[in-house]
């Protein structure tokens, strides 16, 4: 999940020990973006083994994904929202994920 | 059209035979619902614009128990006890449960305070349900009873205690020595008046101990049935707006009572009888929902309760004319007669203008009498209550209390093992996989009337009942039957129609309608012509639930549409209990008849019997009512099932014949 150019603020950092890692354009991933990708990644390895998690958890980061980084309350909450419902995905319990889905008459 | 939805048809009939399986297609279903797997769009026939859609996470577990109070806990950690993988879904915290409002106490022959025998117990709660309970049930709970409060004591419940140390026991309603003849017991095991609360965290500590999985603020929304068996439960979760299904061989069933069909009652908020019309909505039965309990000690206007406990520490009640007005309607017992009897006498005495206050409509529960120490030791809760909710100095001035619904004696069928049945063909038949324990369940040990403090004991003896009988009939790590894909959707769609309600009608309006079509019409006393405007008042507004109006669309925390999912729950409820009333033409504990005073039983009890005829089972009411209910059109349906006279061991304990009720 990256920042969009539009709302990225360049702090050019030159390190004078080398080449920097991070281009101009995209600044260091703050603390809670490195929290969140890290628990996408962590939600990604839980779901592979059960079906239909992956999708929805690609969807739903995707669609977080549009809330500006300065929207910490709203970003934590959700965090912490995720966090529960890992531990709900990791249990063994847990077998798959179906949608009920309300649509057109198919025809 | 139609054989589009005739395909599909048969593409639903593809049973896995796997339990683990995956569908791969799409299969259709229920007024535009489809079950697919999450992204997978492969089939050509879902539709572009999937406009709502609802992700469905599916558990797989051994037991799943609907309801965190006091019976679902034990059921729940009696179960994971026995190595069960156990699930809990409760819509509250479980110490939030309306357990922990319960004061008075829970009832054993222990024998701390006078020698006591639990074939007394059994005498005075066959005598409390009016010959209504089945005996073998009873007979399993009272025998169950001391082990019981001895498991309790030993989980750390903090009992009040007498000098020598050993549990105290206060007197309670309709207790008696010696089958009636020797003067009142002493058997009700209580910690100050805040027993319910004890036991409640008691059991809530305990059950950590296990590994019981929570799922705590999900709303159970239906049974999973499939051909007559239950295979799970439905839920959705508030916190996220995901819905669950939790597949397991064993559903318990222990969501409590349904109080708030009535517009003043001493229960909680969340008292919205939810089991009752998961097993209605199923097609099964509700048994005895016309008895309904009218707490004599609710304050006027509040509601709230003050426990029988009072009356049994010394508290006596009085009329407009200071007078001990009990002595009259129950020589005996007096204060502590039976809680139907005493509310019938209070009910009388306020219509006969002998109530208190400006409008003479209530009466006073006096405890000024009583040494100070002795209210403060053993009833300071109810203190507290009087001052906060009526303002009174219990040292110095009068309770102002009214009688207000407090108990359902009705509920979900089961035997005394806590096996929900179906009365088909004149016999009891188990439901597979479906068990019920608590308040929500009518095992039924309390009949037409519950005797005080028997509550807490039932929750304990049948919740651990519950898990003994999954544990004698499973093991755990059973293999599920397979379960359709789609199971659940007409729960889905429900609740996505009454989230995007657009009527005229606003959820609360149709409550506040219910409940004083209710109170009005199903009170302590009940007149044919009454119940039958009742009736048809009750249905006007089971059909006003089309125009049924939601605000909040949003899926996250939302209330407004968790309040409808309630408001849907108790007017099942409320149908059946005005119902079965209108229908039940005598009167029997709870249920007092104006237009018909006596109990017709199959013999008149009051006369000798020899030479009399025994009435065939279709004129006389000594037995449960069944009542089922069509959910679209809100038509009740009332069959009626013989009462279990005989006990688990005639050697052991004899039944008790039927007689007269007097106290």
């Amino acid at each position: 999940m990256r920042q969009d150019a539009s709302s990225c603020s360049l702090i050019r950092t030159f390190s004078t020990r080398g080449a920097d890692p991070h281009p101009p354009e995209m600044s260091r991933h703050s603390k809670l973006q490195k929290q969140v990708l890290a628990l996408y990644r962590q939600f990604l390895r839980a779901g592979k083994e059960k079906p239909g998690f992956i999708p929805r958890i690609r969807d739903e980061f995707k669609e977080n994904s549009r809330i500006k980084k300065t929207d910490v309350m709203h970003i934590e909450y959700l965090y912490r929202r995720g966090q529960r419902q890992l531990e709900q995905l990791r249990d063994v319990n847990t077998k798959q994920l179906g949608s009920f889905s309300k649509g057109k008459e198919p025809g | 059209m139609a054989t589009v939805r005739a395909a599909s048809c048969l593409l639903s009939k593809r049973v896995l035979s796997n339990s683990k399986a995956v569908p791969a297609a799409a299969v259709q279903g229920y007024r535009n619902f489809h079950f697919s797997i999450y992204g997978k769009k492969n089939n050509a026939k879902v539709a572009d614009d999937i406009s709502t859609q609802y992700p469905v996470v599916d558990h797989e577990f051994d037991a799943v128990v609907v309801g965190a109070g006091g019976a679902g806990l034990r059921a729940a950690f009696g179960l994971s006890e026995a190595g069960f993988n156990t699930a809990c879904v409760t819509k509250l915290f479980p110490t939030r449960s309306h357990t922990v409002a319960a004061q008075g106490g829970i009832n054993a022959a222990l024998g701390n305070m006078e020698e006591d025998d639990w074939r007394w117990h059994f005498y005075d709660t066959v005598k409390g349900s009016d010959w209504l309970g089945d005996q073998d049930a009873i007979h399993y709970m009272t025998e169950q009873a001391p082990a019981a409060v001895v498991e309790l004591e030993n989980f750390g419940m903090p009992f009040s205690r007498t000098e020598e140390g050993k549990i105290y026991q206060r007197a309670f309603g309709g207790q008696s020595l010696k089958y009636g003849k020797g003067g009142q017991a002493h058997r009700c095991c209580c910690v100050a008046d805040r027993t319910g609360h004890s036991l409640l965290h008691t059991l809530y500590g305990r059950s950590l101990r296990y590994d019981t999985s929570y799922f705590v603020e999900y709303f159970a929304l239906d049974l999973l049935m499939e051909d007559g068996v239950c295979k799970g439960v439905i839920a959705l979760c508030m916190e996220d707006g995901s819905i669950h299904r939790f597949r397991s061989q064993n559903t318990v069933i222990a969501t409590g009572g349904y109080g708030r069909t009535y517009f003043s009652c001493t229960s909680a908020h969340t008292s919205t009888g939810d089991g009752n019309a998961m097993v209605t909505r199923a097609g099964l039965p509700c048994q005895d929902m016309e008895f309904v309990q009218f707490h004599p000690t609710g304050i006027y206007g509040a509601g709230c309760l003050i426990t029988e406990g009072c009356r049994g520490e010394g508290g006596i009640l009085i009329n407009s004319e200071g007078e001990r007005f009990m002595e009259r309607y129950a020589p005996n017992a007096k204060d502590l007669a039976s809680r139907d009897v005493v509310s019938r006498s209070m009910t009388i005495e306020i219509r006969e203008g002998r109530g208190v206050g400006p409008d003479k409509d209530h009466v006073y529960l006096q405890l000024h009498h009583l040494p100070p120490q002795q209210l403060a030791t053993r009833l300071p809760g109810i203190s507290e209550t009087a001052m906060i909710f009526a303002g009174v100095d219990v040292t110095k001035e009068p309770i102002p209390v009214l009688p207000t619904v407090h108990y359902n004696m009705g509920g979900i069928p089961t035997n005394y093992k806590g096996q929900v049945i179906d009365h088909t063909n004149g016999e009891d038949k188990v439901v597979p996989g479906l068990y019920a324990c608590g308040e929500a369940a009518c095992a039924s040990v309390h009949g037409a009337n519950r005797l005080g403090a028997n509550s807490l004991l039932d929750l304990v003896v049948f919740g651990r009942a519950c898990a003994l009988t999954i544990a004698e009939e499973h093991k755990p790590g059973e293999k599920l039957s397979p379960l359709k894909p789609s199971a659940g959707e007409e729960s889905v769609a429900n609740l996505d129609k009454l989230r995007f309600a657009n009527g005229s009608l606003r959820t609360s309006e149709i409550r506040l309608n219910m409940q004083k079509a209710m109170q009005n019409h199903a009170a302590v006393f009940r007149t044919g012509s009454v119940l039958e405007e009742g009736c048809g008042k009750l249905d006007d507004i089971y059909q006003s639930m089309e125009k049924i109006k939601t605000f909040d669309r949003g899926i996250v925390w939302n209330t407004d549409l968790v309040e409808s999912l309630e408001l849907q729950n108790l007017m099942l409820n409320a149908v059946q209990t005005i119902n079965s009333a209108e229908q039940r033409k005598e009167s029997r504990g709870a249920h007092a008849r104006e237009d018909f005073k006596d109990r017709i039983d199959e013999y008149d009890y009051s006369k000798p019997l020899e030479g009399q005829q025994k009435k065939p089972f279709d004129e006389h009411w000594r037995k449960h009512t069944m009542s089922y209910v069509d959910p679209k059109t809100g038509k009740v349906t009332l069959r009626y099932r013989p009462v279990i006279d005989h006990s688990l061991n005639e050697q052991e304990c004899a039944h008790v014949p039927p007689a007269i009720r007097s106290y």
